[in-house]
């Protein structure tokens, strides 16, 4: 089996051009003059349609470590086991639905842009805003370090090798920076959608033409006897406790990240919302499982691989297509650039959701109350490219201490979205019941990790505080509850 | 009682853990289809229905609800 592969120099061609087309979006959208207001620049005064919402949150979600890594995962643990990973995509669009059936009509109807501006309001503390913003931040955060990392690594792999690790990184901030600065969200949403376009023709190019070139059943059938390969799942309670607590960290914890706020508030109302569950719920539950199936045939394939050599057992797969076929070649270079597609969507949504929080949240509630529109926008756009330098140097350093840190991404954000998503839908929540929950929840996250300990009968320990959270909020908020406190919410929430 | 949206999305959160998650799905190795265990088909199959016949047909009940306020 060929692991290695000479690509034509027609490969970083058809790179670069990609990339020039994503930032003609920026320029398309500067060009007309779109994005001069907050509200145009930050959610595209809620006039994109939801097939654009719905592609582009899909592509803001499957990261280029989803394209490139998920084969990889499957490969580890055997294969079929990681049909959980289906089974949490799909639960994502409830958490699309927990946040947006509130969050669209409070943004409609109170001009709420940013999660801190329904924060500020619903609780009436900018201290418990600030609180719980950082642990939604940590969760952005580290997206944001892992797209930083993955740029470099994936520029270079998919362009053949003939970018190196250091230009394909200042290549892809260089882009995704002028992409944003000029296009606002519109451009981020617009560029989201052609790149979820992308990555949806890439998949069904692997379905429909690289599994057959692989040998399909012939060869998934074969992986049956392949050494290492989990056939069956264990009916243990371990087992299902473990699938369980990963549906419910995904589900809850992806309406952590600021990106998806600023998605769910861009639809105009939550039909659009609803609309877009025609065709997501399809993308969620079958794309995952193409990357099972990519899995399986690495193990058919490559058995006995390392667990650094299998990073890169969808490589493998793609250049043993390549090899066999023009049909492998085109539809290998085609995944290639998906691959490329998903971290670029990742890494725009991330920088421009974490500015939009920085300026309008930090930096107008708590340093300057009386900025107008003009210079909230020019420090948004002033803290794009602060993240895009950083993210460059992080690209230079990846081993960064920080990284360890990474493994708690859903697990700290989970914290804030217990009092954030309880307090959209119950009045009497409050803010000692929001402190309360919030700061035990990741007490108990931090302490899990710093103890070594961190599953139970294979059932997450975050998830576990997550649920410890969700029974103080409403345990303190319903002890010391107020009847005029209870009134002022009534009137946001009604 | 009133069925309202805080109400509807409890009630899917609690379906899709319990359906979503194969404990009911008989794992077998054989019979095979397209080369892929019959028990691993079933399990997306289901995963992709709840998508529609229970997360979708879910948020069209809460766009009711919205609209009659």
């Amino acid at each position: 089996m060929a692991k290695e592969f000479s690509w034509g120099i027609d490969l970083p061609i058809v790179v670069i051009l990609y990339i020039l087309s994503i930032i003609y979006i920026g320029y398309y959208s500067w060009r007309r003059r779109l994005g001069v207001s907050i509200r145009d620049f930050f959610i595209a005064s809620k006039t994109l349609g939801y097939v654009a919402l719905g592609i582009g949150l899909f592509a803001t979600i499957a990261s280029g470590n989803t394209f490139l890594g998920y084969a990889g995962q499957a490969y580890r643990v055997g294969g079929y086991p990681f049909l959980v990973v289906p089974a949490f995509y799909v639960s994502i669009l409830i958490g699309f639905l927990l946040l947006g059936s509130k969050a669209i009509t409070l943004s409609n109807k109170r001009g709420y842009v940013t999660p801190g501006d329904y924060l500020k309001e619903r609780f009436g503390s900018t201290a418990l805003m600030v609180w719980l913003l950082i642990l939604m931040f940590w969760c952005t955060f580290v997206q944001f370090f892992e797209q930083s990392i993955a740029m470099g690594y994936i520029g270079e792999v998919t362009s053949g090798g003939y970018l190196s690790y250091e230009v394909s990184a200042a290549l892809f901030t260089v882009s995704v920076l002028i992409l944003m600065l000029l296009g606002g969200f519109r451009g981020t949403a617009l560029a989201n959608f052609y790149m979820g376009v992308v990555m949806v023709l890439a998949m069904l190019g692997v379905l429909f033409g690289i599994i057959p070139i692989l040998g399909g059943a012939e060869t998934l059938a074969k992986a049956l006897s392949v050494k290492g390969v989990r056939a069956v799942l264990a009916s243990t309670p371990e087992t299902y406790l473990g699938w369980v607590s990963t549906v419910l960290l995904i589900m809850f914890g992806v309406t952590a990240y600021f990106q998806v706020w600023n998605f769910i508030v861009a639809n105009r109302d939550f039909k659009s919302l609803r609309e877009q569950f025609k065709f997501s719920a399809l993308i969620y539950a079958v794309i995952p499982t193409i990357f099972v199936i990519l899995g399986v045939l690495g193990l058919a394939l490559f058995p006995g691989l390392s667990r650094a050599e299998s990073e890169k057992v969808q490589i493998y797969l793609i250049n043993e297509a390549a090899s066999r076929s023009p049909l492998g070649y085109v539809l290998g270079e085609l995944l290639l650039i998906g691959v490329i597609a998903a971290t670029l969507s990742t890494a725009a949504a991330v920088i421009f959701a974490m500015s939009t929080t920085l300026a309008k949240d930090f930096y107008v509630k708590l340093v300057n109350p009386r900025a107008d529109e003009r210079k909230v926008l020019n420090v948004a756009k002033i803290i794009m490219i602060a993240l895009g330098i950083f993210g460059y140097i992080i690209v230079m350093t990846p081993k960064l201490t920080l990284w360890e840190w990474v493994v708690l991404k859903f697990q700290v954000g989970l914290q804030a979205v217990a009092p954030l998503l309880l307090s959209m839908y119950i009045p009497w929540v409050n803010s000692k019941g929001a402190w309360a929950g919030s700061v035990v929840g990741f007490a108990i996250v931090v302490g899990s990790y710093l103890g070594g300990v961190t599953k139970i009968y294979n059932f997450d320990l975050g998830v576990l505080g997550f649920l410890v959270n969700i029974i103080l909020v409403l345990a303190v908020s319903y002890i010391t509850k107020k009847p005029e406190e209870i009134s002022r919410v009534s009137e946001i929430l009604a | 009682m009133k069925l309202g949206v805080g109400r509807l999305l409890l009630i899917l959160v609690l379906l899709y853990i319990l359906l979503a998650t194969p404990w009911y799905i008989p794992k077998v190795v054989e019979p095979l289809v397209l080369g892929i265990p019959l028990w691993a088909v079933v399990t997306v199959a289901i995963i992709l229905v709840l998508g529609y016949a229970l997360v979708y047909t879910i948020a069209l009940k809460i766009e009711e609800v919205m609209k009659r306020g």
